[in-house]
């Protein structure tokens, strides 16, 4: 048989040969479209071993710890790089020449401010409102103030409404913030970079002139950079599927932080400092470590090992050395720190961590470099939205740039009732 | 009626159209689902597979070296 074929036997001394594809790195995929017209679908809840698409923006090779971004490692991409200059890459396809980059950063910094409207849009929300609610609420609602970049069909719109939403999500996700703690929004400043304006519009307040710390402002580039897209996860594979039917730009990343907002998805180094903050002081760490280790106790540590990256974290290791430089600069006392670093130095060299792989990973290092910069946890997940915004939007743009795409339409396995009679509401027992 | 208020008029006429009929009547469709999806018992986030046809690896170029 040809090696890029494979048989289906079907009942009924039926079968089908279905195409093998294979792509420029990875898995090849069995091309199972045609499988309709037998009369016969594939049945895999939760898609895990489904490709959903032909994509070449990021490539993950979770047993090896490879993180490539257009064909770029992390890991340079972290240290060398910074947030615009990946942002370009990812939506273009190709590192920016000096004259492309120059022209997007001006692009990106020029747009940053908000619909002034959208300032009595958040006095709508209460104040104890969680920022992700707000977030997905006004993200929503920014169709409603872009009008004139909603066209998906016209490639300018696409390309403006790209570059509203990389421009203005640093500005509402810091409302968001302001918002739930009563202070007064701050105005972005151009003069900034992305990260540092991001600071700036979080941590200012009218009343006194506010100096952007290089060192947290690299920081923030860095968790930005390393959360900039990670192919078809849920919240990735959501905007996809809001966008397949032709839906504009800001309701899918609507949709997409929706997805994002899930304790399963999202919510990871969130729930690494909420651990942390359970454990409490160092002295205490002990217990804790042993209640890990018991299978029938339902503690579980978070931020070690990872799902996908069984071995390594290619992101862990770049944002471990920005957490050492963030906690060496701010010198910030707070026994919640202390816990994580002891924690950290148990991970790295006890046996059973270390045979498990249970390393401390990106989200154990961005939780911590957050929480020492004085960002609340609440806040965490939108911070991720924010950097994801970008990689949500290349996968957007690449899938309506596809030739004959079409909208998503899924199947189903139906284990319901067969057919029976209305029964009139006086005829019910 | 002027021209323009008539053809604002229509546009808000049919977007309503698509609010009432799609989004209204649907909502208990998707709670339905949803509430589905729920209660199976080890459902887990869906995470699709892709067919990686970009680039192979290759090594970051400083700004100032790129062409």
């Amino acid at each position: 048989m040809a090696e890029n074929i494979a048989k289906l036997e079907l009942p009924g001394n039926d079968s089908i040969d279905l195409p093998i594809k294979k792509g420029t790195a990875g898995f090849d995929v069995i091309d199972i479209s045609k499988l309709g017209s037998k009369g016969h679908f594939t049945f895999d809840p939760g898609f895990l071993a489904t490709a959903s698409c032909e994509s070449a923006i990021t490539y993950i090779d979770g047993a090896q710890g490879i993180l490539l971004h257009r064909g770029y490692p992390i890991g340079e991409l972290a240290v060398d790089s910074d947030y615009l200059d990946l942002c370009y890459l990812l939506l273009y396809g190709e590192l920016p020449n000096k004259a492309q980059y120059d022209t997007f950063v001006h692009t990106v910094k020029n747009h940053t401010m908000v619909n002034e409207q959208l300032a009595a849009f958040f006095r709508g929300f209460r104040r104890d409102a969680h920022p992700m609610a707000m977030l997905c609420g006004v993200t929503g609602a920014l169709s409603a103030f872009y009008q004139d970049s909603l066209d998906v069909n016209d490639e300018r719109h696409r390309e403006i409404a790209a570059f509203r939403l990389v421009s203005k999500m640093p500005t509402i996700a810091a409302m968001c913030y302001k918002y739930s703690i009563g202070q007064p929004f701050v105005y972005p400043r151009n003069d900034l970079s992305y990260a540092g304006n991001f600071l700036s519009m979080m941590f200012a307040v009218p009343c006194e002139e506010y100096k952007v710390n290089p060192i947290v402002e690299r920081a923030m580039d860095r968790i930005f950079i390393l959360h900039a897209d990670h192919e078809q996860n849920a919240s990735t594979s959501t905007v996809r599927l809001a966008g397949s039917s032709g839906a504009n730009p800001f309701a899918c990343i609507a949709a997409g932080i929706a997805s994002l907002w899930g304790p399963a998805h999202g919510g990871a180094n969130e729930a690494c400092l909420n651990m942390l903050e359970e454990i409490g002081s160092v002295d205490r760490i002990p217990e804790f470590i042993a209640r890990a280790k018991d299978k029938e106790d339902p503690f579980r540590l978070m931020g070690f090992g990872h799902r996908v990256y069984k071995n390594f974290d290619p992101r862990a290791k770049v944002m471990r050395e920005t957490c050492h430089e963030v906690l060496a600069e701010l010198n910030v006392n707070d026994p919640l720190l202390d816990v994580a670093m002891e924690l950290e130095r148990i991970a790295l060299e006890d046996e059973y961590f270390v045979s498990k792989k249970l390393y401390p990973n990106v989200d154990f290092y961005s939780g911590i470099i957050m929480k020492a910069i004085g960002i609340p946890t609440s806040m965490f997940t939108v911070l991720f939205a924010l950097a994801r915004t970008v990689g949500w939007i290349a996968h957007w743009k690449e899938m309506l740039d596809q030739p004959g795409h079409k909208i998503s339409r899924p199947r189903q396995l139906y284990t319901g009732d067969a057919e029976r009679s209305f029964v009139a509401k006086d005829k019910r027992g | 009626m002027k021209r323009h208020s008539l053809s604002a008029f229509f546009i808000a006429r049919h977007s309503m159209f698509t609010l009432l009929w799609f989004a209204l009547a649907r909502t208990v469709g998707w709670i339905a689902h949803w509430k589905e999806m729920l209660d199976q018992p080890g459902h887990k986030i869906s995470r699709p597979r892709q067919l990686y046809t970009g680039d192979a690896e290759r090594s970051f170029v400083a700004k100032d070296k790129r062409g």
